[in-house]
């Protein structure tokens, strides 16, 4: 879109930018995401440190929901999921959960889900009470569906197709290890967010059993800014009601010997206090003796306090400028006494009734209190994990994040997909032999940018069509041997004729597959063949430029840049010496090249696979 | 146009703070405080909503706390670091939001872009200037802006625009080379 010019706009001063400021609010969204980061990190033994959800709720006795681990042990194979590489798998992210409460999820993806109470049962299908486990795990792209070995071939009216995926989901319940299941009518609301913001996706249940997917509706698109709640709670809504001041009535006291005094008693200012005319006030000695002297003074004015001991009091005498204090207590005497017990205890009884109805309302306040801050703590924390999603996503530069949104009616692996491309689109005319030093165990067909893996068994030789020539396909392969290998698009362009036999050597990555990151970072073309002894340490990446490409190496040497086309002819050659190479890519056609980064001093090398998606 | 040289000891004591903000995020004050203004002006040249300028340069920040551990010192302001990260979000704004981009011709040091296009700095051709920068490729655009918007040295382009200071001069030199072939057309 072309930019439209200003002229005149208003001009800010400084001071009116500078009041813009807000250090202390960008702090605190900086701690919170520094909190979920950390607690979402994890461990190098693979495990997440925190008890996330407990330790924010600050109520252990009310958790309700609580992260244990990440759980690298994964789903058992079955006949239909069999993983191609031996130990690696997508992690499970595990909560235990109180199954008798509505509990929402939060994962480090910015997905959610929603469990409703009692919404599993056992074999016998018996509704489970307490504790239950729930495993949920994400295959968010290519590598990780590879890692997972779960099929993404859709076979419908006698005809196979394969999925492209919007994402896909692994939810299990597990009490006492022991699998459980959905109650019938219970429902598990997901929102899975996605890059992928397209509607024509539906929804697939998969039997592990069989490896048969069956189309259970369709999902819902939600623009990952609007799904913020929006409620209006406030703390002051929240905050405890002020209780109605009770005071306990005094129990009375028998009038002794010590020195006492009366006076009158206004029963509105002290309730406590009976307003017998008989009441008198005893001094309390412990507290000061009474000075004799004060015996015969008719004194101008009197006053009563509460002190700080219970049923006390401190009454004042004042005559001019003189001033006496004692504290004292209420007693009767004779008859007075037995009404002054009665009243107390009808008055004790009513106290009883009042107090107890309010530690009912205050308990009532704290648990809405509480409920009202978890739900806050609740959206808060969404909010934050959104931020979080979103500010990886800008990294990544995934632009399109889309909440996909389904229920379950059944646990186990759902995926949102629309079907792409039949086999026969993919394995048809030309049957590729591969060195007898290489045994292939899979080969994949992927589209990166559709998140679509063909999987192919070749035990009875690989078939691709010559007709392949999407932008984002690779070809890439496990051997028996548990090795990665790419069959370049190269291999396949020169092999064009229907039903030659094409000889191909595939590049093989020499190391050993020991985490997913390995599979990603060949499919992204991040670390391709870095591994190999005689590789030069080197990166590349787009820069802001569209255009370019801007090459990394790690030593102070002369380089020379080799550009081959997909037929290997040198359509570039240039040399530098710096560590950081700018490279204008404008000259060349759109295509896929590879970039060969080469030190003249020793001999080493990079490659690179670059694809130039346009003329620019 | 802005000296090349950046006297040393402004660059040590930015280096200090930028250290102590990386052990304690409350020391980031200073780096916020300073830049603040920059990065605001440098996003309100671009968007013409004051309270999203105001979030976006939020974000600027934001962004640049979280990522301050990878930060390194390449002896530039580290104004430039925080220019990229705004370039990024405004380019993620503008291709998330399909939003019109504004370019403020009055925040144009025009005689200088002039002088280096061989033109006469008059309202006639500033009119022309308008039409030839819209017939611009957006990154050639966003490099001439840098240098003759923020007048930013090519030091700090190229710590922009993770290239070589020698690369950052290729491009603004091809930019401006189009920006002439763009006024002959006129």
């Amino acid at each position: 879109m072309k930019p439209i010019f200003k002229r005149n706009r208003i001009r800010l001063s400084s001071e009116e930018i500078n009041s813009k400021q807000d250090f202390i609010k960008l702090l605190n969204r900086y701690k919170s995401w520094q909190f979920i980061r950390k607690t979402m990190q994890y461990s190098a033994g693979g495990f997440i440190i925190l008890a996330l959800v407990a330790l924010l709720l600050n109520n252990k006795e009310k958790t309700k929901v609580k992260l244990i681990k990440s759980d690298f042990t994964t789903h058992p194979s079955t006949s239909a999921i069999s993983r191609p590489l031996k130990g690696i798998d997508v992690p499970f992210t595990n909560y235990i959960i109180n199954s008798q409460d509505k509990s929402t999820l939060y994962f480090q993806s910015g997905s959610r889900i929603e469990i409703p109470k009692n919404a599993f049962v056992d074999s016998l299908g018996k509704v489970v009470k307490g504790e239950v486990e729930i495993k949920y795990r994400e295959f968010r792209d290519v590598a990780d569906i590879i890692a997972s070995g779960i099929p993404m071939e859709y076979d419908t009216l006698n005809q196979s197709y394969f999925f492209q995926s919007a994402g896909m989901i692994q939810l299990e319940a597990v009490k006492d290890n022991s699998k459980l299941k959905l109650k019938k009518g219970s429902k598990i609301n997901i929102n899975y967010v996605s890059n992928y913001s397209d509607t024509d996706y539906n929804q697939y249940m998969l039997d592990t059993i069989s490896g048969k997917w069956t189309c259970i509706g369709k999902d819902k698109t939600i623009a990952f800014e609007n799904n913020k709640k929006k409620k209006n709670k406030t703390i002051i809504e929240a905050e405890i009601q002020e209780q109605p001041v009770i005071t306990e009535p005094i129990k009375p006291r028998v009038a002794g010997n010590k020195q006492s005094f009366r006076i009158v008693v206004d029963s509105t200012e002290f309730p406590e206090m009976f307003s017998f005319n008989s009441m008198l006030f005893e001094n309390d000695e412990s507290y000061r003796q009474y000075d004799h002297r004060d015996d015969n003074v008719i004194w101008d004015d009197a006053s009563i306090k509460k002190s700080d001991l219970k049923g006390m009091y401190f009454v004042k005498f004042s005559k001019g400028v003189r001033k006496t204090e004692y504290r004292a207590y209420p007693v009767f005497k004779g008859e007075d006494y037995k009404k002054a017990i009665k009243q107390y205890n009808k008055l004790f009884e009513v106290y009883s009734k009042k107090i107890a109805e309010i530690e009912k309302n205050r308990e009532q306040e704290r648990i809405r209190f509480e409920k009202i801050k978890r739900e806050e703590y609740l959206d808060k924390q969404t909010e934050t994990n959104m931020t979080a999603a979103k500010y990886s996503a800008q990294m990544d530069n995934v632009y399109n994040l889309t909440y996909r949104a389904f229920q379950v009616e059944t646990l186990g692996i759902c995926n949102i997909d629309k079907v792409l491309l039949e086999r026969d689109q993919i394995t048809n005319n030309i049957k590729i032999e591969f060195p007898d030093t290489i045994t292939p165990n899979v080969v994949y067909f992927l589209m990166k940018g559709r998140n679509m893996v063909v999987s192919v068994y070749p035990q009875n030789g690989l078939y691709i069509s010559s007709k392949l020539k999407y932008v984002d396909q690779m070809i890439i392969g496990i051997t028996t041997d548990n090795k990665l290998f790419e069959i370049t698009d190269k291999m396949i362009d020169s092999a064009s004729k229907i039903g030659e036999i094409k000889h191909i050597k595939p590049i093989i990555l020499n190391q050993e597959i020991v985490s997913i990151d390995q599979i990603k970072d060949l499919i992204n073309g991040t670390k391709l063949y870095k591994g190999s002894p005689s590789s030069l340490k080197a990166n590349i990446k787009p820069s802001m430029f569209e255009r370019d490409i801007v090459v990394q190496v790690y030593d102070q040497k002369n380089y020379v840049l080799n550009i081959k086309d997909s037929k290997g002819k040198i359509v570039h050659s240039s040399t530098f010496s710096e560590k950081v190479f700018d490279y204008d890519l404008r000259f060349l056609k759109s295509g896929n090249y590879t970039l060969q980064i080469s030190s003249v001093e020793d001999k080493k090398t990079a490659v690179f696979k670059v694809t130039k998606l346009s003329s620019i | 146009m802005k000296t090349e040289a950046i006297p040393f000891e402004s660059l040590e004591k930015e280096m200090e703070k930028i250290n102590e903000a990386k052990k304690n995020p409350e020391s980031f004050e200073y780096l916020y405080e300073t830049y603040y203004e920059c990065i605001f002006r440098f996003i309100y040249k671009r968007i013409d909503d004051e309270n999203l300028v105001e979030d976006m340069t939020s974000q600027v920040f934001f962004n640049a706390m979280t990522k301050l551990n990878k930060y390194t010192f390449k002896g530039v302001p580290f104004s430039a670091w925080l220019y990229k990260i705004a370039l990024n979000e405004l380019n993620m704004y503008f291709r998330k939001k399909s939003s019109i981009r504004i370019i403020d011709i009055d925040a144009i040091n025009t005689p200088v872009l002039f002088e280096d296009v061989n033109e006469t700095n008059n309202e006639e051709n500033i009119e022309k200037l308008m039409i030839a920068m819209l017939n611009l490729r957006k990154p050639d655009a966003d490099i001439l802006e840098l240098r003759y918007f923020e007048q930013l040295s090519f030091k700090e382009i190229a710590e922009i625009y993770s290239i070589t200071e020698n690369n950052a001069k290729v491009k603004v030199y091809r930019a401006i080379e189009t920006l002439k072939h763009e006024f002959q057309l006129k």
